[in-house]
């Protein structure tokens, strides 16, 4: 089980955060997404044999959201 | 985004209207619109595709399902501007987020990076986080302490404004509990770490600014609960025109209407509009969101130090004992010249606008946190604090108890002066008021705001003299930074919305915790400018009322536009589905809508309706009447 916080950029509306968090959540693997509007950060616990980094990323940007950083 | 994304579809906009004005062939207006849609809408049709995967509908579907067919139907304007309208618009709101969210990345800047510890015998540097409970750490001038823990060896004077806003520099001597974050300011000592790590005060203080953030209510704005249900049903509606009319051309006129031309720019148009007046008066607020926050506050929690006062201090008053006043102010000159203490700026300041000059000195020494020694013809000056005074042995009569009980009382700082062992002078130091702060509270009281508290680091005798001054209602003095988070929730716990003004780092978690958080943009900190919601540009305080006001005017302005914009759609959709309406009035009524929905939104660049206060109105009376 893999912790991460990603520092998002381009999260532009509270609605556009709320369907990024249900889209990760529903992801195999991903055992907890929480994206915060106001500091734009999501925070993920996920389960690294089952889903990538990468393939969180690729959601994230399918959103129209820019990862910035990793904490 | 990359403005080259919002360029180029502008300029073949631009290029496709003015082919068509110089009487250009078709398809030099046609193809560069076309393009222009192409070229903006690309990421909007990824998204809507990424999002459909998903089982979501979202506002990006309905762009992409509306362009492709007025693409199809021919209407290239209506695609390209829709497109491009929609990328404009979270171009714009991505800029007034991105700095907001900077806060987090700040505070790690300013954590500890390594510290020297003792280990097998020798000093080594190694990372903050690898300290163990128990080692002992060395920090010199210029060094954070890296550590919680208690000085064992060593004396060194700290500066903790970071964590505790407190202005004045302490002094730690073996024994004494420092914190991590604060910042040698003189001297060395030694610490034995006692929280290291992830449990430091000063890592503490980061998760609470991070986790205070995270629990900042959010704003569900009407705009957005509406577009989840607006999209599927205009998507709904449109497929069954088709399926009931086999009218191709109606359906798709219906969707290209149903397109929220005017909803997509009706908040943002009005919150540019209103935060850029906003920003021309000093006022930066940092974006839309907060804005419906604002407007209904009705408790403000000030920071004292650096927010209602100048954080500057100045000598404010001078007891002379069997001296004159200039050869006080001259011998504490003498002392202090050589100081970088920051009362010695307040004491050189005020001794030169008094015509004093400093002695020829022949040598100083410095005390770390009780004062300084110069002798200067064979005389020997110390100025400091009664510490420094007893350790050398000078004697305190009840004259000199009383001029200092006087001072204590009003919550002031001294400095003693004495003079081969003898008390000469006593010096008064405050931190002056902000003159913006005097009308402050009762401009806060005519905006709505009912309860005023100040939460401060300071003591209680220096607050409360404040406060007094001001007229703030409840005073809460020595909090430490997570203090001032639960007072700041206790007032929210009684149902109220609660700002919180203030300046430094160590009012970074509260006013995250707050509902709307206003930071002082000049002699504030970075990490207090980039949390808040509001910087007040040349710390002007006297904004804060003014930006209340604005805010509600900016949401009334967006319910206008809203109400606009929605009646505008439904009666095109009634028109057209009832077929009163075709596409190019259809079109001309949609458009007209976004340029009233603009206009209004601009209303507010211009200055706002005075209310008349009954007075005024007497006043304005012909003389005959009022006589």
């Amino acid at each position: 089980m893999k912790k991460e916080t990603l520092l998002l950029e381009n999260l532009n509306c509270p609605v556009c955060a709320a369907d990024l968090q249900r889209a990760l959540s529903q992801m195999k693997g991903v055992r907890r997404a929480e994206v915060a509007f106001a500091s734009g950060t999501v925070e993920l616990e996920y389960d690294e044999t089952a889903v990538t980094a990468a393939d969180l990323q690729r959601t994230v940007e399918g959103f129209g959201a820019i990862v910035t950083a990793r904490m | 985004m990359n403005l080259i994304h919002l360029v180029i579809p502008a300029a073949l906009i631009a290029g496709a209207w003015a082919a068509r004005a110089l009487g250009g062939p078709e398809a030099a207006y046609t193809l560069p619109m076309t393009a222009a849609a192409f070229w903006a809408g690309a990421p909007i049709v990824k998204e809507a595709w990424m999002r459909l995967r998903h089982r979501q509908f979202s506002i990006p579907l309905l762009i992409t399902v509306a362009s492709a067919g007025a693409l199809w139907i021919g209407e290239v304007w209506e695609a390209a501007a829709v497109t491009f309208l929609y990328r404009f618009g979270s171009y714009l709101e991505s800029l007034t987020l991105r700095r907001t969210r900077e806060a987090l990345k700040e505070l790690l800047d300013l954590r500890p990076v390594t510290a020297w510890v003792q280990r097998d015998g020798d000093w080594r540097e190694i990372p903050a986080g690898d300290v163990q409970v128990g080692e002992i750490v060395r920090v010199r001038p210029g060094d954070q302490v890296p550590v919680d823990g208690r000085v064992v060896a060593g004396q060194a004077v700290l500066d903790t404004a970071a964590l505790t806003g407190e202005p004045l520099p302490k002094e730690a001597a073996p024994g004494d509990r420092v914190l991590s974050g604060s910042v040698c300011r003189g001297g060395a000592v030694e610490i034995q770490a006692e929280r290291v790590a992830a449990d430091t005060t000063f890592n503490r203080l980061i998760r609470l600014v991070a986790q205070a953030q995270r629990e900042k209510p959010r704003v569900q704005q009407f705009l957005d609960r509406f577009a989840q249900w607006y999209t599927p049903a205009v998507l709904t509606a449109a497929g069954a025109i088709l399926l009931w009319s086999s009218d191709v051309k109606l359906a798709l006129t219906f969707l290209v209407i149903g397109c929220p031309g005017a909803l997509v720019v009706a908040a943002p148009v009005a919150v540019v509009a209103g935060l850029g007046r906003a920003a021309r008066q000093g006022i930066l607020i940092k974006g839309g969101e907060r804005l419906e926050l604002i407007g209904r506050l009705d408790a403000v929690a000030f920071d004292k130090t650096g927010t209602l006062t100048q954080g500057r201090p100045e000598v404010s008053g001078l007891a002379t004992f069997d001296e004159d006043e200039l050869t006080v102010l001259a011998c504490a000159m003498t002392a202090e010249e050589r100081s970088e203490h920051h009362l010695a700026a307040a004491v050189n300041a005020h001794g030169k606008a008094r015509g004093a000059r400093p002695l020829p000195a022949e040598a100083w020494r410095f005390y770390p946190g009780m004062g300084v020694e110069a002798v200067a013809g064979g005389r020997r000056i110390l100025v400091g604090n009664r510490r420094l005074m007893e350790e050398n042995g000078i004697a305190f009569e009840p004259r000199h108890q009383e001029a200092l009980a006087a001072r204590a009382a009003a919550g002031e700082a001294v400095a003693w002066v004495a003079v081969d062992r003898r008390l000469v002078g006593l010096i008064a130091i405050h931190d002056p008021l902000r003159e913006a702060a005097r009308d402050l509270i009762p401009a806060l009281r005519r905006a709505g705001v009912r309860k005023t508290v100040m939460v401060t680091g300071d003591h209680e005798a220096a607050a409360r003299r404040v406060a007094d001054r001001l007229g703030i209602d409840e005073v809460r003095a020595g909090l430490l930074p997570e203090e001032k988070v639960a007072a700041i929730r206790e007032l929210q716990a009684e149902g109220r919305v609660v700002a919180m003004i203030g300046d430094g780092v160590n009012d970074a978690p509260a006013l995250a915790a707050a509902d709307v958080s206003i930071a002082m943009g000049e002699s504030g900190t970075g990490v207090a400018m980039e949390s808040a919601d509001i910087v007040l540009v040349e710390d002007r305080l006297e904004k804060v009322p003014e930006a209340i006001v604005l805010s509600r005017r900016i949401l009334r302005v967006i319910q206008q536009n809203v109400t606009v914009a929605v009646a505008t759609v439904l009666l095109l959709l009634a028109g057209v589905v009832t077929r009163h309406v075709g596409l190019g009035l259809g079109m001309l009524v949609h458009e007209a809508s976004i340029l009233v929905v603009i206009a209004n939104g601009m209303r507010l660049l211009g200055p706002g309706r005075e209310r008349r206060r009954p007075a005024q109105m007497v006043l304005d009376l012909p003389p005959s009447r009022v006589l």
